[in-house]
C-alpha cells in the first residue's frame, strides 16, 4: 500500500512494454507532475526515455519518426482531441498510449478514427491518476479551490472520484465507504464513487483474490473514510516546525520543488530546489524531525563533508588523485545535498527571525490549546501592533482567536480585525474571510484526523457522525484505511498519518486529499469558496 | 587427480562432518582408517601417488561428468541472472524507513486495462479503404510504365485500356476548381483513376518516384544508382516529341522529364503510402550512432561486475584469477568507455553545424542521450577499482598463503586434539557406510575456489572437431585434452575467467598424467 511505489510500477511497466530504443515521453500537466514526483530526469533517462514533452505544446515538436513515443495523459476531452490531431500527422514513429484513467469506447473509437498511418502500437489504462507526494499521502493538486458554497464544485467533485478510484484500482482495494455526515460535499463524494465502483465492477474483479490472500490477516475489506476539510479548520491556520511542514508554510512546497529565486543572495543553481524523500537520504531521515533536531543533524552533515573536503583538498600524488575521482560521484552528490538543506534551513531560519514567528507561534499553541482569554487576547493586540509580524500571521491569530473563542461572552473578534484592517489598509477586507459552517468543535494541537483515525483503528468511530454508505456495517477493526479529505490535507496531517502507521501495529493509513495546504493556499481556497459562492448567488437573483 | 568438478561441495562437506563423528577416516584404496582428513590426506598423497592407471582411468571418467556439468551451468545461467537482478532489487529497498519497506514487498501492480484490440478492429475497417484504394492505384502505375509502347497514339490506347476513362462530354466543369472548360482550359485524364480535371489542377507523377512506388524493396538500391541508369530497359526515357501535343504532354513536363499526369486524389493516396515506405526504411545516422552506444553499454555492463570481482580476488591475493586477465580486461574496459565518450559526443554534435541549425527537440533529444552516456560513464567507470601491480600481487599472495598456512596448522592441530579425545571417550565401531572419496578431500581446499564462480550469462563453446577424423582412433586423453583448450579459448574470449582458472588446472593436471601414461606405456 505505497502510493509511489504503485506508480512507479506502472510507469516501469509503460516504458517496459515500449521496448528498447530511443524513447520520448508525451505528458499533459498533471501527468507531468505525477511522473516528476515518483522518478528523476536521470532515472528517466537511463531507462532511454530522452525526450520529455506536453502533449498540448506538441505543435512545437520536430518530426522525429525515429523515436517512439509514450504518451501518458489523462483522459480529458481535451488530451483526446489534442491526441487525435497528433495522430493524424504523428511526428514520431510509434505510439505507445497510456490513459491514467478510465476512458470511455467513444473516445477510443475516435482515436482509431484518427490513426491513418497506423502508428498507434498499444492503447491502454493505467490508473495512476494522482500526484504521489509520500508513500502514504497522495494528492490530486486542485489548487484553485474546490468548493463552492460550502459544496464541491461539480469539475472537482468529478476530478475526486476519479483520483480515488484510480487510487483504489491502483492499490488493488475494494473498500467499504463512510463519510463524514455533516458534510455534503462528503456525502456527494462517497455516493460518486460508489457509483463508480458499481458502475466499473469487471475492473475491481482482485477483490476476491485481495481478500483471501489477506486471510491471514482479516478477511475485511479496507475503509475509505471521506472527511471534510471544515472538520478542522484549525490545523492549517498553525505555524508549523517540522522540517517538511515548515518547509511547505514559509516556502511553499510544490510537485516537490521549492522556488527559491526570491531569496536574498541565493546562488544560481538553488534557485530551485528538488525535495524527494524518494532520492534524497537527508531529506527521508530528516523530513518529520522538528527545527531544534533539524539544525543539529545540518550541523553533523556540514562537519561530515568538511572533514572530506579536506581529505580531498590534499590531493598530491596520483594515489590521492584516483581517491579522488573512484569517490567523485558520492562526492558530488553529498555536496549538492548539503548545500541544498544548508541554504533551505538558512532561509527558514532568517524568515523566523525577521517575522518573530517563535513569538507568534506560541501565540497559536495557547489559542489552540489553552483557554486563557483575555491573556490571549493580550498577546494577539501587541503581536498585531508589532512591525515585524506579517500580516498574514497577523490574520491567522486572529482567525483562530476567532474560532476559538466564537462563543465567549466577551469576545472582541471586531476590535481585532479593525486593528488588522489599520495594520495592512491594501489587502483585503478580513471580514470576508468567513469560516461559517466549521463546526467548533475543542482542538489540541494535534490535528483532529488523528483521533479519528485511531477511533477507527479500533472500530469505534461512531457510525452516527460517520455512517457507512451501503448496507454494510462492519464492527471490527479494520487493518487498511484510505482517508479523503475534501479541501486539502496539510504536512502535519501527513507527519500524523506517519506516526500513526509506526504505532498502529497491523494498520495501514494512506492520506489522500485535494491538495496539500499552508496558510496562504489555505486562505486562498476559502477566499475562492466566499467568492464563488458570491458569484454564484448574484447570477442567482 | 584433483578433480573440483565431481561432486557437490554440500555433500562433500556434510559427509566430511558425519565422518568427524563416526571417525570413518578410510582410505578407498587401502582400507586402512585415519583419525583425521588430515592425516589421510598426508597418507594419500604418499601411498597412493603413483597409482597412475587407475587415477587416469578415473580422470576421463570424472572429466566426461565434468563436461555434462558445464552444459548444465550454461543451462542455468539465465535464471541464476534473474535472480540476481531481483537481489539487487531488494537490497535498494532496505534504504527505506521499516513499514515502507512492508508495504513494498508484496505490493504488485494495479490492473491494467487494454483498447487496443477495439482500437484495432476499428483502425482496420477504417484502414482497409485506403489500402484496397492504394493497391488497385499502383496495379495501374505498375501496367502503365510496364508496357507502355513508343508510339503515343498507341500509348494513349494504352493507358485507356489500364482504365476507363470517364467521357469527355460527362464533365462540364473540373471537379475540383469549378471553372468551366474551352479552348485554351482543356480536359485531362487520371491516368490513374481515369477521372478529368484541367491542366492546373492536375499533379503529375514523377517517374523515379513512380517506379520507386512500385518497387520499394528497391529503394535502396534506386537511391544510389545515378538517375539516367534506373530504368534502362524502359521506353519512357527516349520519348519522341511527335504527334499530338496533348498526349505527349502526359507523359514529358516542360523540363523534358518523364511523368504521369494524376489526379489529387490519387496523388495524396500514392503519397500516404510512400511516406509509410519511407519510414519503415528510414535509419537516420543518430538511431545507427545510438545502437552502437547501446552496444557498447551492454558490453560494458556484462564486464564490469566480473572485472570488479577479479580485482577484489586478485587484492585479497587469491589465484583464481590472472593479473594479465585482468588488466587485459581493464584495457578493453577503458577502451569500451572512450568509444562510448566518443560515441555520444558524435550524436550530441549531429547536424549542430548545420544551417539552419536542426529543431530544438531534435538539439534536446541529442543533449540528453550525451547527459545519460556521461551519467553512464561517472557512475560505473569512472570509479572502478584499480588492480595491483606485478610485485604486489605477489606479497599479497604470500601474505595470503602464509594465513593459509597457519589456518592449516591450526585446523590441524585441532582436529588431532579433537580425535584423539574422541578416541580416548569411546572405542565405537567405524562407519564403513560412509562414502569417502579420497580425491574430494584432496581438493577441499582448492575447491573454494568453485564457490566462487559466478554463474553468468551462458556461452556456448561452440569448439570445432573435424567430423572425418576419427575419436575412437585417438587416445581419448588427447581428444580430452584438446576439448580443454578449445574451451579455454572460448572461455576466454567470453570473459569467463572463472571458468578458464578452472580448466586451466585441470587441463595442466591432464597433461600431466599424459605424459606419465606415456612414460609407462613405454
Amino acid at each position: 500500500m505505497d502510493v509511489i511505489f504503485a506508480v512507479k510500477l506502472y510507469l516501469n511497466k509503460m516504458i517496459e512494454e515500449c521496448g528498447f530504443g530511443l524513447k520520448s515521453l508525451l505528458m499533459d500537466r498533471e501527468t507531468t507532475s505525477i511522473v516528476s514526483m515518483v522518478f528523476t530526469q536521470s532515472e528517466m533517462l537511463a531507462k532511454e526515455v530522452y525526450l520529455f514533452e506536453r502533449l498540448d505544446r506538441s505543435d512545437s515538436i520536430d518530426t522525429m519518426k525515429y523515436l517512439k513515443c509514450i504518451v501518458f495523459v489523462r483522459p480529458t476531452k481535451e488530451n483526446i482531441s489534442y491526441l487525435c490531431r497528433e495522430l493524424k500527422a504523428p511526428k514520431f514513429g510509434q505510439y505507445f498510449i497510456y490513459f491514467s484513467n478510465i476512458i470511455s469506447k467513444t473516445d477510443v473509437k475516435l482515436l482509431a478514427e484518427c490513426d491513418e498511418y497506423e502508428v498507434v502500437r498499444d492503447i491502454q489504462e493505467f490508473y495512476c491518476d494522482f500526484v504521489a507526494v509520500c508513500p502514504h499521502l497522495m494528492s490530486l493538486n486542485i489548487l484553485d479551490g474546490c468548493y463552492q458554497n460550502l459544496h464541491l464544485k461539480s469539475e472537482s467533485l468529478e476530478r475526486c472520484v476519479e483520483g480515488i478510484i484510480s487510487l483504489l484500482l491502483s492499490l488493488q482495494k475494494y473498500p467499504t465507504i463512510r463519510y463524514q455526515a455533516s458534510s455534503t460535499a462528503c456525502q456527494r463524494l462517497a455516493e460518486g464513487v460508489k457509483h463508480v465502483l458499481n458502475k466499473e465492477g469487471s475492473l475491481f474483479n482482485f477483490k476476491s483474490s485481495s481478500t483471501i490472500s489477506s486471510r491471514d490477516n482479516t478477511t475485511l475489506p479496507p475503509v475509505l473514510l471521506i472527511l471534510d476539510r471544515r472538520l478542522d479548520a484549525l490545523t492549517p491556520l498553525l505555524n508549523q516546525w517540522t522540517y517538511q511542514a515548515m518547509l511547505h508554510e514559509l516556502l511553499t512546497i510544490n510537485n516537490n520543488r521549492i522556488n527559491l529565486s526570491d531569496v536574498p543572495s541565493v546562488s544560481r543553481d538553488m534557485k530551485e530546489v528538488v525535495l524527494s524523500a524518494e532520492h534524497d537520504e537527508f531529506y527521508e531521515q530528516n523530513m518529520y524531525l522538528n527545527y531544534g533536531e533539524i539544525g543539529a543533524n545540518i550541523k553533523a552533515l556540514m562537519e561530515e563533508f568538511q572533514s572530506k573536503t579536506k581529505s580531498q583538498q590534499k590531493v598530491e600524488t596520483i594515489s590521492d588523485m584516483k581517491a579522488f575521482i573512484e569517490q567523485y560521484p558520492q562526492f558530488k552528490k553529498m555536496s549538492g545535498t548539503v548545500s541544498k538543506h544548508v541554504t533551505l534551513i538558512g532561509e527558514l531560519s532568517r524568515l523566523i527571525t525577521m517575522y518573530n514567528l517563535f513569538e507568534v507561534s506560541e501565540a497559536e499553541q495557547e489559542l489552540a490549546c489553552q483557554s486563557n482569554h483575555s491573556e490571549s487576547l493580550k498577546k494577539i493586540r501587541r503581536l498585531i501592533a508589532n512591525e515585524n509580524v506579517r500580516y498574514v500571521d497577523a490574520l491567522r491569530l486572529v482567525l483562530l482567536y476567532a474560532l476559538r473563542y466564537e462563543k465567549h461572552s466577551s469576545n472582541d473578534v471586531y476590535s481585532l480585525i479593525e486593528a488588522l484592517k489599520k495594520k495592512a489598509p491594501g489587502e483585503d477586507d478580513p471580514g470576508k474571510v468567513s469560516l461559517k459552517g466549521v463546526e467548533n468543535i475543542y482542538t489540541q494541537h494535534t490535528p483532529v484526523i488523528k483521533d479519528i483515525i485511531e477511533e477507527l483503528a479500533k472500530g469505534r468511530l461512531k457510525a452516527s457522525h460517520y455512517p457507512y454508505l451501503g448496507t454494510i456495517q462492519l464492527t471490527d477493526k479494520p487493518s487498511e484505511i484510505i482517508v479523503f479529505m475534501i479541501g486539502g490535507t496539510t504536512y502535519e496531517e501527513s507527519l500524523a498519518i506517519y506516526n500513526l502507521n509506526k504505532t498502529l501495529s497491523g494498520v495501514k493509513i494512506i492520506l489522500g486529499s485535494t491538495s496539500v495546504h499552508n496558510f496562504t493556499s489555505f486562505l486562498k481556497e476559502i477566499r475562492s469558496d466566499v467568492t464563488a459562492s458570491t458569484n454564484s448567488s448574484s447570477k442567482n437573483l | 587427480m584433483a578433480n573440483p568438478f565431481d561432486d557437490d561441495l554440500i555433500v562433500e562437506q556434510v559427509d566430511k562432518e558425519q565422518a568427524m563423528v563416526k571417525e570413518g577416516f578410510l582410505c578407498p584404496d587401502c582400507m586402512t582408517d585415519f583419525k583425521t582428513i588430515l592425516r589421510l590426506q598426508d597418507h594419500f598423497a604418499a601411498v597412493h601417488t603413483n597409482d597412475d592407471r587407475e587415477t587416469t582411468k578415473k580422470l576421463s571418467s570424472q572429466l566426461k561428468g565434468f563436461i555434462g556439468k558445464a552444459r548444465k551451468m550454461l543451462n542455468k545461467a539465465d535464471t541464476f541472472e534473474d535472480i540476481s537482478t531481483l537481489d539487487s532489487s531488494s537490497a535498494l529497498a532496505i534504504r527505506e524507513p521499516f513499514f515502507y519497506h512492508i508495504w513494498r514487498t508484496n505490493q504488485s501492480i494495479g490492473p491494467t486495462n487494454s483498447f487496443f484490440e477495439y482500437f484495432k478492429q476499428v483502425r482496420d475497417s477504417r484502414i482497409e479503404r485506403y489500402v484496397i484504394e492504394t493497391n488497385k492505384l499502383l496495379i495501374r502505375l505498375d501496367k502503365l510504365m510496364k508496357d507502355a509502347p513508343n508510339d503515343p497514339e498507341k500509348r494513349k490506347q494504352h493507358e485507356k485500356s489500364v482504365v476507363d476513362w470517364v467521357n469527355d462530354a460527362d464533365v462540364k466543369l473540373c471537379p475540383s476548381c469549378a471553372k468551366s472548360f474551352n479552348i485554351s482550359r482543356r480536359r485531362h485524364h487520371c491516368r490513374l483513376c481515369g477521372g478529368i480535371m484541367c491542366h492546373s489542377c492536375s499533379m503529375f507523377l514523377d517517374f523515379d518516384y513512380a517506379s520507386k512506388l512500385i518497387s520499394p524493396t528497391n529503394l535502396q538500391s534506386v537511391s544510389l544508382l545515378p538517375s539516367s541508369s534506373r530504368n534502362p530497359d524502359s521506353n519512357m526515357a527516349g520519348l519522341p516529341r511527335r504527334g499530338s501535343n496533348s498526349s505527349l504532354m502526359s507523359m514529358v513536363n516542360s523540363a523534358g522529364e518523364p511523368h504521369i499526369r494524376v489526379c489529387c486524389d490519387c496523388k495524396i493516396l500514392l503519397d500516404r503510402r510512400n511516406q509509410l515506405v519511407e519510414d519503415q526504411f528510414a535509419k537516420p545516422i543518430i538511431t545507427q550512432l545510438y545502437e552502437k552506444l547501446k552496444s557498447f553499454i551492454a558490453d560494458g555492463n556484462k564486464l564490469i561486475p566480473l572485472y570488479c570481482q577479479m580485482c577484489s580476488s586478485l587484492s585479497q591475493g587469491e589465484s583464481n584469477y590472472k593479473l594479465r586477465d585482468a588488466q587485459d580486461l581493464r584495457i578493453k574496459l577503458m577502451r569500451i568507455a572512450e568509444n562510448i565518450d566518443v560515441v555520444s559526443r558524435k550524436i550530441s554534435n549531429i547536424d549542430i553545424q548545420n544551417e539552419p541549425p536542426p529543431h530544438p527537440s531534435q538539439l534536446k533529444l541529442q543533449r540528453n542521450i550525451r547527459l545519460s552516456a556521461t551519467q553512464y560513464l561517472r557512475e560505473n567507470m569512472v570509479g572502478l577499482p584499480s588492480l595491483p601491480t606485478e610485485e604486489e600481487l605477489q606479497k599479497l599472495q604470500e601474505k595470503r598463503r602464509q594465513e593459509i598456512q597457519k589456518r592449516i596448522e591450526e585446523e590441524r592441530k585441532l582436529a588431532l586434539e579433537e580425535a584423539e579425545a574422541l578416541r580416548s571417550q569411546s572405542s565405537s565401531s567405524s562407519s564403513p557406510s560412509s562414502k569417502l572419496d579420497p580425491k574430494n578431500l584432496t581438493q577441499v581446499s582448492s575447491a573454494s575456489s568453485f564457490e566462487l564462480v559466478s554463474p553468468d550469462t551462458g556461452w556456448g563453446p561452440e569448439f570445432s572437431l573435424k567430423p572425418d577424423c576419427d575419436l575412437n582412433a585417438i587416445d581419448p586423453m588427447l581428444v580430452q585434452i584438446s576439448i580443454i583448450k578449445n574451451y579455454i579459448k572460448k572461455a576466454r574470449e567470453e570473459h569467463k575467467y572463472d571458468e578458464v582458472a578452472i580448466l586451466e588446472l585441470n587441463l595442466k593436471e591432464l597433461e600431466i598424467n599424459y605424459m606419465l601414461e606415456k612414460q609407462n606405456q613405454s
